[in-house]
């Protein structure tokens, strides 16, 4: 029974303060779906950019004068060192057939010798590949007796990650700004929803309601004002979504994550601005 | 069962109630007079503990000004009923939902509801008029649909504050015979008013407010 009365009474409240609820609800669907392309921005340029990462491979160049032996003890010793996740073995003659295939001459016809050092080709486990981490391990590297030199795409791992960090500031700064606008707006609707209906706010006070009864109307309409335009912003994702992939970008990811995420941001949006909307303004009416 | 005892009040820091002290009992009918802005309307705010006092003590009935939560306030008004001058009727819907209004906040089963404010509908003469709204009723008729609201919850007192102020003698006369009616039925009746000619034709006991005192 009084689940049914919050129900219409919150629904009621839609049609009171009409031009600022749909002001609002407009917002929140325009908010929304602009998070929701962060969002999915964000996947792909991971995904682009873990692919990338998972290519940075460090070269681990080994004294000329060791033997194979030696150089297979080298490999052991590397594989001690944290935070790396293979490592591969390119002999001498590994390296001149690399060299042939890359630049089609076979090395003894030119040099009538082989000075190509044996090397390991290192990969860094995931969580080590970025500039820091990378550094870290390479300096580790240096440090084996027999290691001549290690050599990596020191400058491209840095830009990278210099780069992700300013497309995540960036995307977290808009993100903030966007639901602290929607917050103001539904705050606001709420307040003038409240004023619109202050008559029967006071009836309800003198006719006995408790005060939560009277309350939760208005804390239901946001959350739902909330629900409806992250509901519609979906839509529209979706929509776009299928659109750019039909048209634009064939291999556009995008997790039903987002979805969840921006329906229970708008609920969340909704239910706090309202209760703090109705805690502020319910005691001057 | 109504009882001020030596009641001050300030507003703004204005002194609005000067050590009021009555009591009104079970079933009576009293007016409140006074001029404007004697206090009148403060006093029953009192009652319905919209207010409270600074020194003193307000009682109605098992509830004290001094010892109530603000949880059971609700609980309090369930057992007045308050009627003002300008009705106070919700326009978005008609005369019954009107009524039903406040038995629905208290959560009651619809059942019940039709069957109660079929009945006090029919108390105020409005039975055939249950599907109008507010806009489509004379202000005789608005405020019987206030009367019948306060009276719904079977209250032990009906407050009213110039019930008949925005009324011709046609509709006072209605309005006040429906009170007599209902508190010939037991329900104690309080009522501010100017109207000499009121006081006059019915003869009830006179509570006068001047100035912030009783005499
Ligand atoms: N909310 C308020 N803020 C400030 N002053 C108030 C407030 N309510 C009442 N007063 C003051 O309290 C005094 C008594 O007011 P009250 O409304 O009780 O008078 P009344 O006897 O009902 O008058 P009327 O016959 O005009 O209705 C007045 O002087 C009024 O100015
Ligand atoms: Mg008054």
């Amino acid at each position: 029974m009084n689940f049914w009365f919050t129900i219409r009474e919150g629904l009621k409240g839609f049609t009171r303060a009409r031009l600022s609820t749909f002001i609002t609800i407009t917002s929140i669907v325009f908010s929304h779906f602009l998070i929701a392309l962060f969002l999915i921005l964000s996947i792909n340029v991971d995904s682009w950019i873990g692919e990338m990462r998972s290519k940075l491979e460090l070269e681990v160049y080994i004294d000329r004068t060791l033997s194979e032996s030696e150089a297979g003890q080298i490999k052991k010793k590397t594989l001690k060192i944290s935070g790396i996740e293979n490592a591969v073995y390119i002999s001498k003659k590994d390296a001149a057939d690399r060299f042939e295939k890359e630049f089609g001459k076979n090395i003894y016809e030119i040099l009538q010798s082989n000075p190509l050092p044996a090397s390991l080709t290192i990969t860094l486990k995931p969580e080590f590949r970025n500039a820091p981490k990378a550094a870290v391990v390479s300096k580790e590297l240096g440090k084996i007796p027999g290691v001549e030199e290690v050599v990596y795409h020191k400058e491209l791992i840095s830009i990278i990650d210099n780069y992700m960090s300013v497309v995540y500031l960036v995307g977290i700064v808009i993100i903030v700004l966007l639901i602290t606008i929607t917050f103001i707006l539904l705050y606001n609707t709420i307040r003038l929803t409240i004023y619109a209906r202050r008559d029967i706010i006071e009836i309800m006070k003198l006719v006995g309601a408790k005060k939560s009864l009277i309350k939760r109307p208005f804390v239901i309409e946001g959350l739902l004002q909330g629900a409806v335009g992250a509901a519609i912003a979906s839509g529209l994702v979706y929509v776009a979504s299928k659109l750019i992939i039909k048209y634009l970008y064939p291999f556009l990811l995008i997790k039903m994550d987002v979805y969840i995420i921006i329906l229970s941001m708008g609920m969340l949006i909704g239910y706090f601005s309202s209760r703090i909307s109705v805690q502020k303004h319910f005691g001057h009416v | 069962m109504i009882e001020f005892y030596n009641v001050q009040t300030k507003i703004d820091k204005n002194i609005i109630l000067k050590n009021i002290t009555f009591r009104i009992l079970k079933g009576e009918f009293v007016f409140l007079t006074g001029s404007s802005g004697a206090g009148k309307s403060t006093v029953l705010r009192h009652i319905y503990m919209d207010i409270f006092p600074e020194q003193g003590m307000v009682i109605v009935e098992n509830f004290s000004s001094a010892k109530i939560k603000e949880k059971e306030i609700p609980l309090l008004r369930r057992k007045l009923g308050v009627v003002f001058q300008d009705f106070k009727l919700l326009s978005d819907r008609n005369v019954f939902d009107n009524v039903a209004f406040s038995l629905r906040v208290t959560g009651a089963k619809n059942k019940e509801i039709k069957r109660k404010v079929m009945r006090v509908l029919a108390e105020v003469n409005l039975g055939q008029k249950r599907n109008f709204y507010p806009r489509e009723l004379s202000g005789g008729e608005q405020q019987r649909v206030a009367i019948a609201r306060a009276i719904v919850n079977n209250p032990f007192i009906i407050l009213a504050d110039e019930p008949t102020g925005n009324l011709d003698a046609d509709n006072t006369f209605e309005i006040m015979e429906i009170l007599e009616k209902i508190n010939r039925q037991g329900t104690a009746v309080l009522m501010a008013t100017h109207s000499q000619e009121i006081l006059n034709k019915y003869p009830h006991r006179i509570i006068t407010v001047d100035n912030g005192q009783v005499d």
